[in-house]
């Protein structure tokens, strides 16, 4: 397309990746406030969202911007679109962290289940991985990386939210006393599902961006 | 990779002749400026009632190619290989070549109205081959400039000077003009480089509308153009028809490298 366009869309690019970065830090971040019921760390999550949704609508007006102004076709146009979609799916696995770090705040005084903690700490574990891989994979334009990655986590991720919700459920049953946390529990099993599906949703769009190939992975 | 960067390679999309009406088709087409080959390797198919758009560098070829396709090269190129106009090699001596070009019309890059009224610009060709009817002639005149999109701003002027007319006005008289000898197919070299965005804007929709009833053939310099106006696009790059698809496939996902570099703007 010419200089200009390239500048701008390597820092359109540069943004997306620091957003990624800052979202991937949010993930861990809420993930080990939650198993280490850290109340201060899952405040820093809630608060730095700010920052995430800000960036998330700087790059839209970018996209947008660049689509009007230089009209870009075939891998231009899919660096642009790419970005557009893939930030959407950033920006909501962002709020997907900051749920789990208000159920760390809500959590607290509640009876807890040990058991239950250990697979979710194992899961948060997966899916921060999964999404750093994600991440990575459009950051290198790899379509190879990106299915692999799907494939790879999808049927892990599944298993280990079944791992938490059976003994949740069960426990219920059994004491009263211990429902709200494993509501909770609950919750951030089904926030964590969401940011691999997220994570998932990244990883089309690398095999978009590498191919112009819209396809459904999973 | 997603296309592919042989220099050698080039796509051509063929039509079923089954299930497509083929208007025009070139076939081994060369076109020679004394002894320089100037533009080989484009067999082309343009299916009846659609837009196609002719993209590529200045000097690609894509002009000789027009021309050649209603025998304007003539006096200037040796033209050798078949253009089959439905299923007739017009690229014979025997074709009588104003049969052609009343076929086959063109719409030049400048809007070059006669030094007549709007009136004798459309009538001009009709009046030379013996229609006087005066009837005849203002039913030809008003069809015609209503087709083109012009009617409305030129029916109380018909007699002014057609030299008096705006860019975009002319331009879309010499399209009434190049139509009153009823063509089948409509080729225009650049028709909206001259013309102002509104203008050029009018002459897109007129060319849409037009599209209904003949087959167009276009060159443009203007990539939006072809990406928003043509349903064909082909890419020419030294003399030759590299990629010739769906407009759609060429704008999004090119076959060919060198089309993807050229659609793109990356000419580094």
């Amino acid at each position: 397309m010419g200089k200009v366009f390239d500048e701008e869309i390597m820092t359109l690019k540069s943004d997306f990746m620091k957003l990624g970065a800052l979202v991937s830090q949010a993930v861990a971040n809420a993930g080990h406030a939650f198993i280490d019921h850290d109340t201060k760390a899952a405040d820093t999550v809630i608060t730095n969202d700010h920052e995430i949704n800000h960036l998330q609508i700087h790059i839209e007006k970018r996209s947008f911007e660049m689509i009007a102004l230089y009209q870009p076709v075939t891998g231009d146009l899919r660096e642009v679109v790419g970005i557009l979609k893939a930030v959407t799916d950033l920006e909501r696995a962002g709020d997907h962290a900051r749920n789990i770090a208000r159920s760390t705040i809500s959590i607290k005084g509640e009876e807890r289940i040990p058991e239950v903690e250990t697979i979710i700490a194992a899961m948060a574990k997966e899916v921060s991985q999964q999404y750093n891989e994600s991440i990575d994979s459009y950051g290198e334009a790899d379509e190879k990386k990106a299915k692999q990655t799907a494939q790879q986590y999808d049927q892990k991720i599944d298993q280990l939210y079944d791992d938490i919700a059976a003994p949740s459920y069960q426990a219920m049953a059994k004491h009263p006393d211990i429902v709200n946390s494993a509501i909770i529990y609950l919750n951030v099993a089904k926030d964590l599902g969401r940011i691999s599906d997220y994570s998932t949703n990244i990883c089309e769009w690398t095999v978009y961006l590498a191919t112009g190939k819209i396809i459904e992975l999973n | 990779m997603l296309n592919s960067n042989n220099p050698t390679d080039r796509f051509i999309y063929h039509f079923n002749p089954e299930e497509t009406t083929i208007t025009m088709q070139t076939k081994n087409l060369e076109v020679y400026y004394g002894k320089t080959l100037a533009m080989q390797h484009a067999d082309i198919q343009f299916k009846q009632n659609t837009i196609t758009a002719l993209i590529g560098p200045s000097g690609s070829g894509k002009s000789t190619f027009l021309r050649s396709l209603n025998r304007m090269n003539d006096d200037v190129a040796t033209v050798k290989g078949q253009i089959l106009y439905q299923g007739v090699d017009i690229n014979q001596p025997k074709i009588d070549v104003y049969e052609v070009r009343r076929r086959i019309g063109m719409v030049f890059q400048r809007p070059n109205p006669f030094a007549k009224s709007i009136y004798g610009n459309i009538t001009f060709a009709l009046e030379r081959r013996g229609i006087h009817d005066k009837r005849v002639l203002d039913e030809v005149v008003e069809k015609t400039l209503k087709q083109a999109a012009v009617w409305d701003q030129v029916k109380d002027n018909l007699h002014k000077s057609a030299l008096s007319l705006s860019g975009g006005q002319a331009q879309r008289v010499c399209i009434a003009r190049a139509l009153a000898v009823q063509p089948d197919v409509l080729l225009l070299d650049e028709p909206a480089s001259a013309l102002d965005p509104v203008s050029t804007q009018q002459l897109e929709q007129t060319l849409r509308e037009l599209k209904q009833d003949y087959t167009i053939i276009i060159v443009t310099h203007n990539m939006q153009q072809a990406a928003r106006l043509s349903d064909y696009t082909v890419f020419f790059n030294l003399g030759e028809a590299i990629e010739y698809n769906k407009t759609r496939k060429v704008f999004t996902r090119p076959k060919i490298e060198l089309t993807d570099d050229y659609v793109s703007g990356n000419f580094g």
